[in-house]
């Protein structure tokens, strides 16, 4: 009898047995995705939110614009904001944070190549997908080479950290474009030309083109000064142009406006939602103390130069859009930038430069979390390619054909018309133009570097005057992130970091 | 003679192992007088299973369930030797009796101890690995909260620290040091049989006594779980007899140990003005002077005395078939930092029947617990808004209009009031824990018997925040309020068979074969939100919050499926061999390695049994041991070898909208860390066991350590669990026992624990290090490596080799020193330039200390003198390095991000200034950088410690009804010696990483307690 009693209690602890195998409860596994478009453009829209990352919005800012000659910085102190500002770069510095959203975007592209045809889509609607994943990757890859120079390529979805998936070395610039160029071209015939309102904001064939215009066009500049490619930029560019799918915003605070989000002059952008993790902080950063315009505590880290201010022609609509220097507080006061009413940074210290605050970044939610700010990050839009079609235009020496898409960013802007044809003293004029049609709008760094303008600005760089930031080389990029070349030894550091 | 007797059976090995549950038949009988008898206990029950073996022969029995017996023996010569394990061997000549009856006295000398190991028990003298015991006497002379607590000092080769002096606040204990850099090095708890997760949270003077199994040979059996070693508790059990009542009460009052002194208003106005005037910005104090004999001392402000009240009735007895023991016990723990509160109800209720003429013997114990946790420091270590009180109290500005002002101060800085966080921050953490357990043994024979043991435990736990908008980030947020619930239900099944035969001469085997399956489910789900415009309620309502909502959840499961194997075979008492393996299957590991095998063996050598030594008046017990094998550590999270998506959200068209992203890599060989151990030990008794000695050796070497790696980030991923490197831990422990005196009157005894180890980072799977994590608050970089060649976890940052001097300077004024981040101000830090580049940067940075000790040791003493009994126990840790990042953050004068924090006066007055050029790396000057990792961070961390004084006074009372009163002072505490500048050398704020040992970030303070306590005895 006793026999069956032990057979009876072993039988009891085994019974309710389960298994060794693991299927998870609170997350997903690839065979569960994947089944229909819905499906895969869920994993599309994984790609996009790569870009999201709270505070790195910050970096991104002060990593493009930051080193230009119009923005300082607050916090003078010891850390990453005046470094980037001032062009002091250092390799452990916060804009490193961009390498892995890139590469995680990228890879997450790179996945959604390798799993589309699980979904069994109807081949020239997968092709649309890959298309999507492409210019995305493409985008990631043009940031990366502008950034950090040659970077390694990663063509393939990540299944496993070996070695030779992970440790890849870096390629060389002219590589990292021919990718980026056969993603774009593969993209722009593929992607359709706008979205139903449910979608606005994903790729269009417009924003490939668009890309890829601006792609010859930093070719044809500094480092690799291939000046054919002036006409490769000309060319695609007028083909947004041609287009006709957008326009210039009558008035220039309506491209930022957060009432006018999708406007007609945007190509492409981060749209953001109120929505912690789906919003942006930038806002918040940009923010001037007991704000109408942000989250009531805006941080104020960064603002513009008096000199930048004094640089536009008064009767420039842009100047008083982009620079906050008299404004209303959130309680009614009038407030002009340098005066005490303009309170001093929330972490205290030294308030010698205040900065003008950024006007184009304004959400008048000013009690929403600080990371939940709904102004979209604007990637490209008209103006830009207007007046990168005149820059291309100018370079490939048709400098009066140049003129009429540099005059439509003046018109609007309340500026009277340029005529000079000369190619150089037209240069000069469209550099000018872009920085203060673009100001704040990532453009800056990239610019100066295509420009070779980088030694000539750290003259007119407040924040490089108070560093002493001396010229060299290595300033041309950015280091790469000392956390990545401590990991991978077949990384090699910019030269000069 | 027995190894005839043998003949035809299998006498060893597995196969025997395996077929032993066949076995059940008497031993082999000879001819001649037959004796019987009864074997009683002193409580009158019979002792089943007890040995008598005729002395000399293999000739003997084993007695029943009534502990009755029947042997025959040659003739009246004949000397029978009753023996049973934990009590007293009695030596009888037969002569003419026919019938014996004895009553077997408990042994409590050290070496006839039952010693509990898993699945089973053992003599201690039988014992071939290395297992520490501590019992409740012991414990019971101090005061203890935790069950973590309760082993530092007290056993060899443990190491306990505990991470704060925060009522409630756990420990981390190490046995043998770390075997993983990544995995979890804590213990598996066993409690009544039954393995848990965690650590246990319920009452500790619930406990009757703990074994620290410490080598392969005893932990192996624990397979995948026994590498970080495996502490057996044991809980109280009610004795047939009489019903005692146990009624204690005590009350401690406690202080802080040590404070800081910090800058008062006076001077840190001036400091801030020369801070001010030194980079030539405007001053921000016009009169200091006005200043004067103002300013708060935050430290005091949040420091109070501590009260701690605890009452304890228990209720044991029962008959000879059911007994009892039913515990209940409250404790109400306020801490030294305002609003710091910890209180626990804990009930017990113990029970044993024994049934069907004793074959079925139950087991059930059954604890429930529910504590609250008022929590005064939130434990997130962002700078400045959740910094938490301690680092605030330090750090702030000690002029600001109120106690309870909530501002801005001087040119604009948010202040965060230390006060209001202690007073107005509202953190309860609520844990409610389940233990039960039924162990069901059924005799089936003599010798075999069947071993039935199901146990579940229940947790939930529960914490709710609520930052006012007046305190730290709800400054911000305008309120911010979070809840997070979390639930656990384990429950474990194990069936074994114990196989005992001593009948066959000289040899005695005993065999444990067994199946386990244990089940780990767990729930979380977490809410907050922030923007509350009406207060009151707090987190109980976070539906009034209007800010965003966050919430989440998440499900898991992991499933152990175990088999198990222990051979114990001992020849003529005197050579003992151990052998065990257990196999786990793992729901945690990947497709490829689901399964691991933990096998160990051990030998001992009673060298005292030999005839030449059997008679030595010096030498009482001699044993030599030996042990090897392998076991396992599983400790990662369910599901990570697996490719998983994660959701993330993209406002697409302004719309938030699901996406799917990549969240991990498949790895199919994730598997086990793997421990190969061995163990060397020597257990000598001298005078009668006056004087023990117990020494080990042990060496122990981890492979295939789980890591989660830094990934290149091109990967598209940032860091990965896999298996790789290597790490070896080696070390000496010795235990003494010494009963220097044992008189009737005056009784002194004294044990000492010393242990010493060391660990080393063998290799690093073809990385070159690992470095920890960022020390804290925003300010640190990280501070520790792991590399092949160093010891675990060692110091790693900038030598700093003195301080800038003006005659630093060559004729051009160029710096004669290598320069970090060009900086050549005056009195600022200089540092070593190791690689000779003239730039100090990350390359420059090398071993700066060690947070390892030389060595651990621990001493108790009791005395007694008639009805009075003194215990002094005293501990310490020496040679161990910390670094004290929260006093470097108040006494370097540094500016961070523009915001100056209060500092020492010890600074102050020492710094260097040019009338002042010290160059003592301690004192740097006035708006000296945002220090990186150095050496000044770094301080000697040893101390000992008078850690507890009792003294306990019996009341003889002979009374009916009262049998005895105890009463007794006891200081927790009293004194520490130590040469460290912070509030407690014994720190560990970031405890819960193995990757960042011996960081003070400013944990709540250790207190010095007062305790005074009665025990009633009815």
């Amino acid at each position: 009898m006793y026999k069956y009693l032990i057979i009876a209690a072993l039988g009891l602890g085994f019974t309710a047995c389960e298994s060794l195998e693991e299927v998870p409860f609170s997350s997903l596994a690839v065979e569960n995705i994947y089944q229909n478009e819905a499906d895969v453009d869920a994993a599309l829209l994984g790609v996009y939110t790569a870009m999201n990352s709270g505070v790195n919005d910050l970096w991104f800012f002060l990593a493009t614009s930051g080193p230009g000659e119009s923005v300082v910085v607050r916090l003078k102190g010891d850390g990453n904001q005046g470094r980037l500002s001032s062009l002091g770069f250092a390799p452990q510095d916060a804009h490193g944070v961009w390498w892995p959203t890139f590469y995680r975007l990228i890879n997450r592209a790179n996945s959604v190549m390798a799993n589309v045809s699980r979904a069994g889509l109807d081949p020239a609607l997968e092709e649309e997908k890959i298309a999507e994943a492409r210019f995305l990757r493409a985008f990631a890859y043009f940031h990366l080479v502008k950034w950090f120079g040659g970077v390694p390529l990663q063509l393939e979805a990540t299944t496993d950290f070996s070695d030779e998936t992970v440790k890849k070395p870096r390629a060389t610039i002219e590589e990292v474009y021919a990718v980026i160029i056969d993603d774009l071209m593969y993209a722009e015939s593929r992607l359709p030309a706008s979205w139903p309102n449910p979608s606005r904001g994903r790729a269009t064939s417009g924003a490939a083109k668009g890309f890829l215009g601006k792609v010859y066009l930093n070719m044809a500049g500094k480092p690799l000064e291939q000046t054919d490619k002036y006409d490769l930029a000309a060319d695609k560019l007028k083909e947004v142009v041609n287009s006709g799918t957008y326009q210039l915003q009558e008035n220039f605070a309506d491209v930022f406006s957060i009432d006018n989000e999708f406007n007609s002059e945007l190509i492409f952008i981060r749209p953001n939602i109120r929505e912690n993790g789906a919003g942006t902080v930038l806002t918040f950063f940009a923010g001037v103390p007991n704000s109408p315009f942000a989250n009531r505590n805006g941080q104020y880290q960064f603002g513009f130069t008096e000199d930048f201010y004094d640089s536009y022609d008064t009767a420039d609509v842009r100047r008083d859009v982009t620079l906050l220097y008299s404004y209303t507080d959130a309680d009614g006061r009038a407030v002009t930038y340098n005066d005490t009413l303009n309170p001093p940074l929330p972490f205290g210290g030294y308030n010698g430069d205040k900065g003008i605050g950024f006007g184009k970044l304004k959400d008048p939610f000013n009690d929403v979390s600080a990371f939940a700010h709904t102004n979209d990050i604007l990637f490209m839009r008209y103006a830009d390619v207007l007046l990168m079609l005149a820059e291309a235009l100018n370079g490939a020496g048709n400098s009066s054909e140049a003129l009429t898409y540099l005059n439509q960013v003046r018109q609007r802007a309340g500026l009277e018309d340029i005529t000079t044809t000369d190619q150089s003293e037209l240069l000069e004029v469209i550099k000018q133009e872009r920085k203060w049609e673009l100001a704040g709008e990532y453009q800056e760094y990239p610019d100066l570097q295509r420009w070779g303008d980088i030694e000539e600005s750290l003259a007119n760089n407040r924040d490089a005057v108070i560093f002493k930031t001396t010229y060299s080389p290595s300033i041309e990029l950015l280091p790469i992130p000392q956390n990545q070349i401590e990991v991978n030894e077949n990384l090699t550091q910019n030269p000069g970091y | 003679m027995y190894t005839t007797k043998l003949t035809g059976r299998p006498s060893t090995g597995v196969i025997l192992l395996l077929l032993l549950f066949l076995l059940g038949g008497a031993g082999v009988m000879a001819q001649g007088i037959e004796v019987s008898g009864t074997l009683t206990g002193p409580d009158g029950s019979g002792l089943i299973g007890a040995t008598v073996l005729q002395e000399g022969t293999t000739n003997g029995a084993v007695t029943d369930f009534d502990g009755n017996y029947v042997v025959t023996v040659d003739d009246a010569s004949a000397v029978l030797v009753f023996t049973y394990t934990g009590y007293t061997t009695r030596r009888e000549v037969v002569g003419n009796r026919t019938k014996i009856d004895l009553v077997l006295d408990e042994n409590t000398t050290t070496l006839d101890q039952v010693v509990v190991v898993g699945y089973g028990s053992q003599k201690r003298s039988d014992i071939t690995g290395s297992v520490a015991s501590v019992d409740n006497e012991e414990l019971e002379k101090a005061i203890f909260t935790d069950v973590d607590q309760l082993l530092q000092g007290r056993a060899a080769g443990v190491q306990v620290v505990s991470a704060s002096g925060e009522p409630g606040s756990g420990a981390t204990i190490r046995i043998r040091g770390n075997n993983s850099i990544s995995g979890n090095n804590g213990p598996l708890y066993v409690v009544d049989g039954i393995p848990i997760s965690g650590s246990p949270n319920f009452n500790p003077q619930e406990i009757s006594n703990i074994e620290v199994l410490k080598d392969a040979s005893a932990t192996a059996i624990y397979g995948s779980r026994g590498a970080n070693g495996v502490i057996l508790v044991t809980t109280k059990r009610g004795q047939a007899g009489k019903t005692v009542i146990n009624l204690s009460h005590n009350t401690t009052f406690s202080e802080v140990i040590k404070t800081y002194e910090m800058l008062n208003g006076q001077q840190y106005a001036e400091f801030r003005n020369e801070a001010n005037a030194d980079r030539g910005f405007p001053i921000p104090f016009d009169n200091p002077a006005q200043f004067a004999g103002q300013g708060f001392n935050w430290q005091e402000e949040i420091l109070q005395t501590g009260t701690r009240n605890e009452s304890n009735l228990s209720f044991s007895g029962g008959q000879e078939n059911v007994r009892f023991f039913v515990s209940g016990n409250y404790l109400v723990d306020e801490g030294i930092v305002i609003g710091s509160k910890f209180t626990r109800g804990s009930v017990r209720a113990n029970m044993d029947i024994d049934a069907l003429n004793n074959r079925l013997t139950t087991k059930i114990s059954f604890n429930a617990n529910h504590s609250k946790n008022n929590r005064a420091i939130t434990n997130t270590r962002g700078f400045p808004a959740s910094a938490g009180p301690i680092f605030n109290a330090l750090t702030s500005e000690p002029i600001v209009p109120s106690l309870t002002y909530s501002g801005e101060i001087g040119e604009g800085i948010q202040f965060y009031n230390p006060y209001l966080e202690v007073t107005k921050q509202d953190d309860r953490q609520y844990l409610t824990d389940l233990l039960a357990s039924a162990e069901l043994t059924f005799r089936i024979t003599d010798k075999l018997s069947y071993t039935f043991n199901g146990g579940s435990n229940f947790t939930l736990n529960n914490r709710d925040i609520y930052t006012p908008s007046d305190v730290g980030v709800g400054i911000n947020a305008n309120g911010q309020a979070s809840n997070s619930r979390g639930q656990g239900y384990d429950f474990i099944v194990s069936n074994y068979f114990t196989y005992d035969n001593i009948l066959t001469g000289q040899h005695n085997l005993k065999a444990v074969a067994g199946l386990e399956y244990s089940e780990f489910n767990n729930f979380s789900s977490n809410s907050s939100t922030s923007n509350f415009d009406f207060e009151n309620l707090g987190s109980d309502a976070i539906g009034i919050g209007t800010g965003d909502v966050s919430v989440g959840s998440s499900r898991s499961l992991a499933v152990l499926q175990s088999g198990f194997l222990r051979a114990n075979y001992s020849f003529a008492d005197r050579y003992l061999l151990t052998a065990t393996i257990r196999a786990d299957g793992s729901s945690r590991f990947a497709e490829n390695e689901k399964w691991g095998y933990f096998p160990s063996a051990a030998i001992g050598w009673r060298v005292s049994e030999e005839s030449f030594l059997s008679d030595n008046p010096v030498i009482n017990n001699l044993k030599l041991r030996f042990s090897i094998g392998e076991t396992g550590s599983q400790s990662i999270g369910s599901y990570q070898s697996l490719a998983r998506y994660g959701t993330e959200t993209y406002g697409v068209g302004g719309i938030e909208t699901l996406a799917f992203v990549p969240a991990s890599v498949a790895n199919p060989n994730l598997r086990w860390e793997t421990t190969r151990q061995l163990n060397f030990g020597v257990d000598l008794g001298l005078f009668d066991n006056r004087l023990e000695f117990i020494f080990d050796y042990f060496k122990k070497t981890t492979v295939d350590l789980l890591q989660s790696i830094q990934i290149p980030s091109q990967s598209g991923f940032g860091g990965a669990l896999v298996n790789f490197g290597s790490i070896e831990n080696r070390g000496v422990e010795l235990a003494v026992n010494a009963y220097p005196v044992t008189g009737s009157n005056f009784t002194w005894s004294t044990g000492i624990n010393f242990t010493t180890y060391k660990t080393e980072v063998i290799e690093l799977g073809g990385d070159e290090e690992i470095f920890g994590p960022g020390l804290g608050q925003n300010l640190f970089g990280n501070g520790h490596i792991f590399r092949p060649g160093l010891e675990y976890g060692v110091f790693w940052g900038l030598n700093a080799i003195g301080l800038i001097q003006e005659t630093d300077f060559d004729a051009e004024g160029n710096p004669t020193f290598a320069t970090r981040n060009n900086d050549t101000g005056l009195g600022h830090w200089k540092f070593e330039d190791l690689d000779g580049n003239g730039i100090i940067n990350n390359d420059d940075r090398t071993f700066i200390g060690n947070p390892n000790p030389d060595f651990l040791f621990g001493w108790n003493n009791d005395f007694s003198y008639k009805n009075l009994s003194l215990n002094i126990f005293i501990q310490g840790s020496i040679g161990n390095d910390i670094y004290n990042t929260l006093g470097t953050a108040v006494s370097s004068g540094f500016q961070n991000n523009e915001a100056y924090k209060n500092q020492t006066v010890d600074w102050y007055e020492n710094r260097w200034t040019p009338q002042n050029p010290t160059n003592n790396i301690r004192y740097p000057s006035i708006n000296s950088p945002s220090p990186p990792t150095g050496n000044f961070m770094v301080e000697d961390g040893s101390y000992v410690r008078l850690k507890n004084v009792s003294l306990r006074y019996t009341l003889p009372v002979g009374g009916d009804y009262l049998s005895s009163i105890q009463f007794f002072l006891t200081g927790t505490n009293l004194l520490t010696i130590t040469d460290y500048t912070g509030f407690d050398p014994e720190v560990s704020s970031l405890g819960g990483n193995s990757l960042a040992p011996g960081v003070d970030l400013g944990t709540y303070p250790r207190q010095r307690g007062y305790t005074v306590g009665a025990n009633v005895k009815f």
